[in-house]
């Protein structure tokens, strides 16, 4: 990488990377949880399925200092989690890298979660089923059957999770600590460089993280449109 | 419906990956001394720490800045810090109370307030200028967690002006980010730690607040008390304890507007 081009700073671009990890790690581990999750909810028409549904979209209503707040005290080494955590000669998940993706992954579960749904629903299990009357294994269902049919809820349930992450700052501030390569995210970084009066170092890193953000959502959309044709 | 989910092999290929990911996380802790530090250190502490890794060179000093109210809290919640400077000795001794410091808190130097106008105003000289109707907005740190806000609030009500002036206070998240505030010329005036507007061999031209008016403001510092530390670590953490004593640093603490404690 050649940092004279943008002159930035090695710890700018520490935090880009960090930042990039942390939205990628996010996303990946978001859908992996909300395909199985998001296919329940679908379907379901039982109590138990909005109250689930009720937990999924919580981030979404509630102020990120109230999940950072609860996040603190479950890992704390003094209660709950962290606790049993350093019992077991663990590493603490607070103020760690693993721990802001733990975080994450809470904050933008609404966000993987609700796309996928709607798109499943629009599916619905007829697919599957003349699917399965033709002999598919359950494997090849969901491989070759309900993922492709579910292309554009997939794009969406990514980019708007690596989207909403990227944008994360209340609870990273709460549970990070600001600690440079393992929690000092392009929002955090940026912030300190406010701080620090650092002005043209937070215009630039503002003006990447703008420029990605544009670019991002703007080629996920053109993916999206062409997938729909 | 249930029939067609394939929840078996499904199950297998997510444990799968997320096993893959959650090995591609897992790395070795890299070798820093991570230092907490009261933001009003920030150019101190940076200097100091610039002239340490010089003369002693070792493991790399990382210094994260913050409230000495908000960064002790981390602490405390197990935050892998190795020293903690707090411009105010009630938190660092707050923290060797509580078990969570090797050694009692040592005292560096005094801090003081001074009063900031924004760069187009006329300098108010003495805190009751700041009736004025100029004066619309005048910034302090958050009394709660931030020692200078603490200061500023007690200068303010000892000096009788607290309940004329309180409409016009607004609060910065710690010290430095209410001295940005008055620096970007959001707000008209405010109460910050000298050593943000002092550089060395520069006389800053803000007034000091009279000591008379608040509880002195001793920056202090304690070397943390930690779970998980390794040896070199904790000898680099010694040899910085150490250094801030040496007269080089002393020196350097007081060119930034700091007192001999």
């Amino acid at each position: 990488m050649n940092t004279e081009l943008f002159r930035l700073s090695t710890e700018d671009w520490q935090a880009i990377w960090l930042t990039l990890k942390l939205c990628s790690l996010t996303t990946l581990i978001l859908l992996c949880i909300a395909i199985p999750l998001a296919w329940w909810l679908a379907f379901g028409q039982q109590k138990r399925h909005s109250f689930v549904e009720a937990l999924v979209t919580l981030p979404l209503v509630l102020p990120p200092t109230v999940l950072g707040f609860y996040l603190l005290l479950l890992l704390s080494p003094n209660h709950g989690i962290g606790n049993w955590l350093t019992a077991a000669g663990l590493p603490p998940l607070l103020f760690s890298f693993e721990g802001l993706v733990l975080g994450s992954v809470i904050y933008s579960l609404p966000f993987a979660v609700q796309p996928l749904k709607q798109c499943f629903r629009s599916i619905g299990t007829q697919p599957l089923e003349t699917a399965a009357l033709l002999g598919a294994k359950k494997f090849d269902r969901f491989y070759n059957v309900l993922l492709p049919l579910a292309k554009p809820g997939l794009i969406a349930a990514a980019s708007l999770s690596f989207a909403h992450t990227l944008g994360e700052f209340g609870m990273i501030m709460m549970i990070g600590g600001s600690i440079a390569g393992e929690t000092k995210v392009l929002s955090v970084l940026i912030y300190d460089h406010t701080e620090a009066m650092n002005y043209d170092a937070a215009h630039q890193l503002s003006f990447f993280l703008l420029v990605l953000s544009v670019l991002l959502l703007f080629i996920l959309n053109r993916w999206q449109q062409d997938s729909r044709r | 419906m249930l029939k067609t989910w394939p929840a078996k092999s499904l199950m297998k290929f997510f444990c799968g990956l997320l096993c893959v990911v959650s090995l591609g996380i897992h790395a070795e802790p890299p070798l820093v001394l991570r230092v907490a530090a009261a933001s009003d250190l920030r150019d101190a502490l940076n200097a100091i720490s610039h002239e340490f890794q010089q003369t002693e060179p070792g493991i790399p000093v990382q210094i994260v800045f913050g409230s000495s109210g908000k960064l002790s809290q981390q602490i405390q919640h197990g935050a892998p810090y190795d020293l903690y400077f707090s411009a105010d000795m009630h938190f660092a001794e707050q923290l060797w109370q509580k078990g969570f410091a090797q050694q009692e808190p040592i005292a560096l130097a005094l801090g003081h307030l001074v009063l900031v106008t924004r760069s187009s105003l006329k300098l108010a000289v003495q805190l009751a200028d700041l009736q004025a109707p100029q004066f619309r907005h005048i910034a302090i740190a958050e009394p709660q967690h931030a020692p200078y806000g603490d200061r500023a609030k007690q200068a303010l009500e000892n000096s009788g002006l607290w309940n004329r002036l309180k409409h016009k206070i607004v609060y910065g998240e710690n010290v430095a980010k209410t001295f940005q505030l008055v620096e970007s010329g959001a707000v008209d005036a405010a109460l910050v730690g000298i050593a943000l507007v002092t550089k060395p061999e520069q006389i800053q031209p803000y007034p000091v607040i009279n000591q008379d008016l608040h509880s002195p403001l001793v920056t202090a510092f304690i070397k943390v008390k930690k779970a998980q530390s390794s040896a070199e670590i904790s000898s680099r953490a010694q040899q910085f304890s150490d250094f801030m004593r040496s007269d080089q640093a002393q020196q350097l603490l007081l060119s930034y507007g700091f007192t001999a404690p």
